[in-house]
């Protein structure tokens, strides 16, 4: 049952938190998603401190007081990482991320002890499928994308885009409600300064190939809101090629 | 892990590095190894502070909160007493402005000074500080400090640095090179097998993956109109050997990393 309070549901039993941060003109989620499993619940990502008691209150209200059962970090970048140290203080789970062979490994950060995960690699966690694969976009060098099995949910990281502020919930399920270009560009010129040198199709054809590789049903950024169907996703990474395209001009004109 | 004590770079510059045993990648590197890999040792990557010490003290980044005891002794024996006048985290991922909240609180006087190339800092702890932008000087007294656009980022919040006296350019996560265990603090012109753009690969193909999927012709532009502009004689980067010498051939030595970068295999994870 959806509960419009705490989560919005998306289909396979993943729930997305959806939590953004005003900027000047346009919002930026920075939301993770609960997914619920025959053995537990898993949460992707675990926010920023400036949402930690909304984050908090959210997760126990959908999962109860004992709190998740696992978690899932793509990488140590605050937004991302943030909660986990509080997440730890309050309920026993266990964590993976791609960060746990490095010098800002989970223990050193106060999170916990924590399983590393490769990518390529599948592991089975509260009784769903999890596939760590490699991402075409991303920030920092040890980063992971995530993707369910069960509800061929790709959880990507960095890649996102902004919103308008009367979109917070909105989930990408109608052609009619597809992010725009600017949404993409602006969002990549402020988080990933990065694209200007980026070549738009080399960006399409990874992120084809990510698509051949894995049967996608739900795109679901931590800053953006997710877009739900293959034929959207393509359209949506269509339009982030052109976002890309757009950066690229403008830095070398 | 292990975190070394410093060691002065030449002028009143001091390296403090953190060194972390990477396993997964020296085995990965046993099958095809490189020139400068030696199989009986481990390979190394780094974390680098670097202490400006003028009349005035700057840290630029903070290494990894796994290091935090050690850049705190290290900073006392350095400073002597003195207290630390400004922190900048070139950005803001762990192994560069980890520990910028406990400097912050061990040296209370000290000023945080962060980019102000991004948005939402409240995200990123950097509202606590002052921004600075491309162009703006820092006189140190004895050393002068300017900022500098990151020509070559990752993340929001980037800065890099130039150090007008000593000519020493400060790259973040740019031109960064894993070593072997007991090269620790050596410079590129002590390295027993000289410091070549193949080992720069195999730390930059990782740290800055965009490269993968970039257009190589703005990137080698961007080198052109670095060496143009700066012509350093040191570079110091984030995670990796300090050049000494030959800094510009170095500089340019980087197109053909980035020709590596986009011809080769994706290169295992630095675990």
């Amino acid at each position: 049952m959806t509960d419009e309070t705490h989560a919005v549901d998306l289909p396979g039993g993943v729930r997305w938190l959806d939590i953004c941060y005003p900027m000047e003109r346009r919002h930026h989620h920075i939301s993770p998603y609960v997914l619920e499993g025959p053995d537990g619940s898993v949460v992707v990502e675990a926010g920023s401190l400036e949402h930690k008691d909304e984050i908090v209150s959210r997760i126990e209200a959908l999962v109860g007081e004992d709190g998740i059962d696992a978690a899932i970090l793509s990488h140590y970048d605050l937004p991302h990482v943030a909660n986990a140290r509080e997440f730890h203080r309050r309920w026993e789970f266990d964590l993976y991320t791609s960060f746990s062979g490095t010098s800002a490994n989970p223990e050193t950060l106060g999170m916990g002890p924590s399983t590393g995960c490769m990518h390529d690699e599948t592991r089975e966690i509260c009784g769903r499928t999890f596939t760590f694969p490699w991402p075409p976009l991303v920030d920092a060098a040890h980063t992971m994308w995530v993707y369910d099995h069960d509800a061929k949910a790709m959880f990507t990281g960095d890649m996102g885009h902004y919103h308008d502020p009367d979109a917070c919930r909105r989930v990408v399920d109608d052609p009619a409600k597809m992010v725009s270009v600017e949404e993409i560009r602006s969002y990549n010129e402020d988080a990933l300064p990065f694209t200007k040198y980026l070549d738009p199709a080399k960006m399409g054809d990874a992120l084809a190939e990510l698509r051949e590789r894995y049967d996608v049903e739900i795109w679901a950024p931590v800053h953006g809101n997710p877009i739900v169907g293959s034929t959207l996703i393509e359209t949506y990474h269509e339009r982030y090629v052109q976002a890309v395209a757009a950066t690229r001009d403008a830095a070398t004109s | 892990m292990y975190t070394h004590m410093a060691r002065k770079i030449g002028p009143d510059i001091y390296q403090i590095q953190q060194c972390i045993d990477k396993p997964v990648m020296t085995d990965a590197m046993r099958d095809d190894p490189p020139e400068w890999f030696d199989g009986d040792r481990l390979v190394h990557v780094c974390n680098n502070a670097y202490l400006i010490a003028g009349e005035r003290t700057l840290l630029y980044d903070t290494v990894s909160p796994g290091a935090r005891e050690q850049l705190m002794d290290a900073l006392d024996e350095l400073l002597g007493g003195d207290s630390l006048d400004y922190v900048v985290p070139s950005h803001p991922e762990a192994p560069h402005a980890g520990n910028a909240n406990a400097l912050l609180q061990r040296y209370p006087d000290a000023t945080l000074l962060s980019s102000a190339y991004g948005r939402g800092e409240e995200l990123y702890y950097l509202d606590q500080g002052r921004k600075v932008e491309a162009g703006e000087t820092l006189d140190l007294g004895g050393y002068t400090v300017e900022f500098l656009e990151a020509t070559f980022p990752d993340t929001a919040f980037h800065i890099w640095l130039k150090e007008r006296t000593s000519n020493a350019l400060f790259t973040a996560d740019w031109m960064g090179s894993p070593h072997l265990e007991g090269e620790c603090l050596l410079f590129s012109d002590e390295l027993e097998t000289p410091l070549s753009p193949e080992q720069i690969l195999e730390f930059q193909a990782r740290a800055l993956r965009w490269l993968q999927y970039c257009d190589p012709e703005p990137v080698k532009a961007a080198i052109d109109d670095l060496i143009e502009a700066h012509d350093p004689e040191i570079i110091c980067p984030g995670h990796g050997t300090v050049i000494r010498e030959d800094a510009v051939e170095h500089l340019n030595d980087m197109r053909d990393v980035v020709d590596m970068i986009l011809t080769g295999d994706r290169l295992a994870e630095l675990k």
